[in-house]
């Protein structure tokens, strides 16, 4: 991915760049609103990280501006500010993920690659998801792998049909939290491993490889075995 | 010193308090009311008695002039002298002068000076009554020019009106004494509790102010606008008392918390720095730290979350499914309390109420985690949601140990641990987002054994008047 950070902390931009590089992806650095919003329309990204509190044009105003010239760039926003409204604020601006400080490097890539995906994701008119032997019937809501039916709850099922449309990711368990329970704070510890290694035992029969792989640090990832 | 400073401005403030006003008022009204009303009678009274008496006068004076038509000047004198001698109820005076004024006939000594123009006058004399004493009266007369010059005076003793008039003026003076003084009393008595009221405020206020926060506004028990005041300002001193003695605790609590982690970090840093540590062990207090740096993190999230519930308002709220939100936890909850091996039971019925999903979602899965974490092996959680007319009840049961009844208060307080010394998991804090979220969703949360355990309830009032009022 080729990324574009702008953030007005240079120690913390120094970080996430060097993090990023580290990682294989290479990140130009914009210090205040319009540097960014200039790089970003002048430059080609796959994604841009924006700060919320830059000097000058302020970064929601930046992404404003942004989307107003009919650029699409996926912009996850970057912010000290982790509550529900100010959430609410930046994904209305036209941000594509929000995500507060601090945050893990792990998280920060996890979100990024899963707005870079979504871009040119799926389409959501699908009506069956298939990764390696593992096949989702989002009509029925049931699952089946190698032909084996898969009884799948509720919560279960929507979990799976996003790791599903993540497959090859890693996803977080903030993410997970997000996108399938709806709640923007941490339900409890390891409320959301228990719910996997449900899942995980549904899915993988006595002798078939496990699909869903724990990333130390970051998630989970669910691949085509 | 507020006792003192509070009774100058009490003593200071009475020529410019309401009360005096007040009372200056009801007086004034009270006088304008009475004097009207005297003035009144004594003017219609007072007319009367003129009135009777000119019929009188005028009798008299038309039945002497028929004599002078008669019998001219001499004619007149003669009646005069004839009806002096005759008893009767009424005295009457007369007075027949000629031109130059001497008298002719009559019981008066001289013609009146300032009876000059015909018509009705009234004058002094002096008049011996039938002991003998001279006494000063009041005559009203009425003068008539006769031809040549002669002139006629009739009248008769007015001392009625002079009296009617006395009477008038002291009584006057008199009702309005004792209006004056009963106004100023009444209203004073009146606005009494009042200025009292008013009083015990201010010092009251003062020793608020000055940091006494467990002041409080006497209540009378009355009932009336006074105590309903009082009740409310209480209450406002209640909740700043409570906001900042919680501030202080949290306050002490969080720099608790947060030095803990530090200490380790601190002591790790400087221990892999003495010891040239390896790099692997490098890798072990990176790993160590990070951790700790992350429960730090954790918690500084949950006090700012903490805050947030605490200054929701009612604004930011919306209609909202209570029982989908506690089914949504449960379900959550589900799996992590049979991994446990603990029961959880669900009983949860329709409710809609004007809420913060945020809130009431961090509410019930902090009920459920706690409840879980508490119970052992073996246990059960039971939470139920229950709707009436007039309310919506959340309760979550569990087996676990229970909090005792003297500790339960503690239990809200954030960063309260029942252990001393703090060295159970947790923030301490899943409590204090409950309680507030029960608060400012005008909830009552309160704690009980539950033999064994611990019941949580919260119980929201009239959820469902609240919701016959949408549209």
């Amino acid at each position: 991915m080729k990324l574009l950070l702008v953030e007005d902390d240079a120690q913390t931009a120094e970080y996430v760049r060097r993090a990023l590089g580290e990682l294989g992806h290479p990140c130009d650095y914009a210090e205040s609103g319009i540097d960014g919003l200039t790089a970003a329309l002048t430059g080609s990204y796959d994604a841009i990280i924006l700060d919320r509190n830059l000097p000058g044009l302020d970064g929601l105003a930046a992404l404003t501006a942004l989307r107003a010239q009919g650029n699409a760039t996926p912009v996850l926003v970057l912010s000290a500010l982790g509550q529900v409204d100010d959430r609410i604020a930046g994904l209305r601006a036209g941000g594509d993920d929000y995500l507060a400080k601090p945050f893990s490097f792990g998280e920060l890539i996890a979100r990024l690659e899963a707005i870079v995906r979504r871009r040119g994701g799926l389409p959501d008119s699908q009506t069956q998801l298939l990764v390696g032997s593992l096949r989702l019937d989002l009509l029925s809501r049931t699952g089946s792998r190698n032909g084996r039916q898969i009884e799948l709850l509720n919560k279960e099922f929507q979990l799976l049909e996003y790791l599903m449309r993540h497959a090859g990711q890693v996803v977080t368990r903030t993410m997970m939290t997000e996108a399938i329970w709806d709640y923007s704070f941490n339900p409890g510890t390891n409320v959301i491993d228990v719910h996997v290694s449900r899942l995980r035992s549904k899915i993988d029969a006595l002798g078939e490889t496990p699909m869903i792989r724990t990333i130390r640090g970051a998630g989970y990832r669910l691949d085509a075995v | 010193m507020p006792a003192i400073v509070s009774m100058r401005s009490e003593t200071g403030s009475l020529a410019r308090s309401a009360a005096l006003r007040g009372a200056l008022w009801i007086t004034l009204i009270a006088l304008i009311t009475t004097g009207a009303a005297l003035t009144l009678q004594y003017v219609g009274t007072a007319r009367l008695i003129e009135a009777r008496q000119h019929a009188l006068v005028d009798d008299e004076a038309t039945a002497l002039l028929g004599r002078y038509r008669d019998g001219g000047v001499l004619g007149v004198a003669g009646a005069i002298e004839r009806a002096q001698k005759l008893p009767r109820i009424n005295e009457f005076f007369y007075l027949l002068a000629d031109p130059a004024g001497t008298p002719l006939a009559g019981n008066l000594v001289a013609w009146p000076a300032n009876v000059e123009e015909p018509g009705y006058h009234t004058f002094t004399t002096e008049v011996v009554s039938t002991g003998g004493q001279p006494r000063q009266r009041r005559v009203e007369a009425r003068a008539v020019l006769l031809e040549g010059g002669f002139r006629l005076l009739v009248g008769s003793l007015s001392d009625e009106q002079w009296v009617l008039r006395e009477r008038y003026v002291s009584s006057i003076l008199w009702s309005f004494l004792a209006t004056g003084v009963l106004g100023l009393l009444l209203g004073f008595w009146y606005s009494r509790r009042g200025l009292a009221f008013l009083a015990a405020a201010t010092a009251t206020g003062e020793r608020f102010l000055a940091g006494r926060l467990e002041e409080r506004l006497p209540v009378s028990g009355v009932g009336d606008e006074y105590d309903r005041l009082a009740e409310t300002i209480n209450r406002s001193f209640e909740e700043v008392e409570r906001l900042v003695s919680s501030l202080r605790a949290a306050t002490d609590g969080l720099a608790h918390d947060l030095k803990t982690p530090l200490t380790r970090i601190r002591a790790r840093l400087e221990l892999a720095q003495i010891e040239n540590a390896t790099t692997g062990r490098l890798r072990e207090v990176v790993t160590e730290s990070r951790q700790d740096l992350d429960g730090m993190l954790r918690l500084i999230e949950k006090v700012l979350t903490l805050a947030r519930a605490e200054e929701t308002g009612g604004a930011s709220f919306e209609w909202v499914r209570l029982d989908t939100i506690v089914a949504e936890a449960v379900e959550l909850f589900e799996p992590v309390a049979e991994d446990k091996g603990v029961r959880l039971l669900a009983q949860i019925n329709p409710v809609r109420m004007m809420g913060s999903p945020t809130l009431l979602a961090q509410a019930a899965t902090n009920l459920l985690d706690n409840a879980i974490k508490y119970t052992p092996v073996g246990g059960e959680v039971r939470i139920s949601l229950e709707s009436g007319e007039e309310f919506a009840r959340l309760t979550v049961a569990d087996t676990g140990p229970g909090i005792p009844a003297e500790l339960r208060e503690k239990a809200l307080l954030r960063f309260a641990r029942l252990d001393a010394s703090r060295s159970q998991p947790g923030s301490g804090l899943g409590l204090s987002i409950v309680s507030a979220a029960a608060r400012v969703h005008r909830g009552m949360l309160t704690l009980s054994a539950g033999n064994p355990g611990l019941v949580v309830e919260i119980s929201f009032k009239s959820v469902a008047a609240k919701a016959a009022s949408v549209d």
